[in-house]
C-alpha cells in the first residue's frame, strides 16, 4: 500500500517537471503568436498521451544500490567538465560510452546490467554549468534526489527516450530551489 | 537562417541515427546515444574550423539532445517517419527553449521527452481515426447486405 504512494509521488514529479519547462517557455515567448499556438498544441497532445497511454499494471522498484551509481556518475561528469578542457557534452558522452561496455564483462550478473542507465542518469545531473551547480555538495544532493526518483520510477515511462533527462532536470531544479530557500 | 537550418538537420539526423543503432544494430540505448555523441562532439572539438563558429558551438548540444529521442524503444514507435518527426519537434523546442533554465543539467532530456510524448500521442490519434473509418466501412457493408 505504501509503495503506491511513492509511485504516485514520482508520477507527479515527472509531470510537474515537464510542465515547469513548458511554463518557462511560454513566459519567455508570450509575444510570439506562432510559438504560443504551437506550444499549446504540444501541451494538449502531451496531456492526451498521459491519460491514454500510461496505465501502470504493477508497481515495481529498482534495487537500492542504483542510487550510488547515479551519484557516482554525477560526481565523475562534473569533475571531468570542470577540471579538464573537455566540455560537458564530451564528458557525459565519454562516461556513457565507457559504462555501456560494462555489462559485457559478466552477462549473468544483475548488478552490472543495471549500471549503464543509472550512471547515464547521473551524467545529466553532472552536466550542470558552474553558475547552477556551485559546489560538490550541490551535485551530491541533486544526485541523491535523482537517484531516489530513479529507484521509484522503474515501470514509469518505460522505453520513452528522455526519461532519465527529465529525472535529472527535476532533481537539479528542486535542489536549486532548496539552495534558494536555505541561503 | 543557416544556423536554424543546421539545427533542424542535426536534430533529425541525431534522432534517426541513434534509433537505427539502438534498434536495428541492437547496441542498446545508452551505447547508441553516447557513442554517436562522442564521435560528433569529438570531431567538433578537434576541428573547430569546419563550419562557422555559431554552428560549431550549437551542434554538439543539439546532437546530444536529439540522440535522447532515438533512445526510445522500438515497441513504442515502430516506423522511422515518427522518429524523424520527433526530431523536427525537438528542433523546434530547442530553438525556443527558455533561457531561464540555461545551464541546468537535463533540460535537453526534458525537451526530448516532450517531443517523443507528442509523437506517441499523434500516432495514437491516427490509429484511432483509421479504426473508426474501418468500423464505418464494415457497418455500411452489413447494412447493404441486409
Amino acid at each position: 500500500m505504501r509503495q503506491k504512494y511513492f509511485h504516485f509521488f514520482s508520477i507527479i514529479f515527472l509531470v510537474l517537471t515537464q510542465f515547469a519547462f513548458i511554463t518557462a517557455l511560454l513566459l519567455e515567448h508570450k509575444n510570439v503568436f506562432a510559438v504560443i499556438s504551437l506550444t499549446t498544441l504540444i501541451t494538449a497532445l502531451i496531456i492526451y498521451t498521459y491519460i491514454k497511454f500510461f496505465k501502470i499494471k504493477e508497481v515495481d522498484f529498482e534495487p537500492f544500490y542504483v542510487m550510488i551509481f547515479v551519484i557516482a556518475g554525477a560526481l565523475l561528469t562534473s569533475y571531468l567538465h570542470l577540471f579538464t578542457p573537455l566540455n560537458s557534452v564530451l564528458a557525459a558522452a565519454l562516461i556513457g560510452t565507457i559504462t555501456s561496455f560494462l555489462p559485457n564483462l559478466n552477462k549473468r550478473s544483475k548488478v552490472l546490467q543495471n549500471i549503464p542507465n543509472a550512471i547515464y542518469c547521473g551524467c545529466f545531473v553532472g552536466m550542470s554549468q558552474k553558475h547552477v551547480a556551485i559546489n560538490y555538495s550541490f551535485i551530491l544532493i541533486a544526485g541523491m534526489i535523482a537517484g531516489i526518483f530513479y529507484m521509484f520510477s522503474k515501470n514509469l515511462f518505460h522505453g520513452v527516450g528522455g526519461k532519465l533527462g527529465t529525472l535529472a532536470f527535476g532533481s537539479v531544479v528542486i535542489s536549486s530551489l532548496l539552495l534558494l530557500i536555505l541561503s | 537562417m543557416l544556423t536554424t537550418i543546421s539545427i533542424y538537420l542535426t536534430s533529425i539526423l541525431g534522432a534517426f541515427l541513434t534509433f537505427l543503432v539502438n534498434t536495428k544494430y541492437k547496441q542498446g540505448p545508452v551505447r547508441a546515444s553516447a557513442l554517436l555523441t562522442l564521435i560528433v562532439a569529438g570531431v567538433c572539438f578537434l576541428f573547430p574550423k569546419i563550419f562557422s563558429e555559431d554552428i560549431i558551438n550549437q551542434i554538439p548540444w543539439v546532437f546530444f539532445g536529439s540522440s535522447f529521442v532515438g533512445m526510445t524503444s522500438g515497441k513504442l514507435t515502430r516506423n522511422y517517419i515518427s522518429i524523424i518527426f520527433a526530431g523536427i519537434v525537438f528542433g523546434f523546442i530547442y530553438t525556443v527553449s527558455p533561457d531561464f533554465f540555461n545551464g541546468y543539467g537535463g533540460a535537453l532530456g526534458t525537451a526530448a521527452c516532450i517531443s517523443i510524448l507528442v509523437v506517441i500521442g499523434i500516432n495514437n490519434l491516427i490509429r484511432l481515426l483509421k479504426a473508426s473509418k474501418k468500423k464505418k466501412r464494415l457497418l455500411k457493408k452489413v447494412v447493404l447486405k441486409s
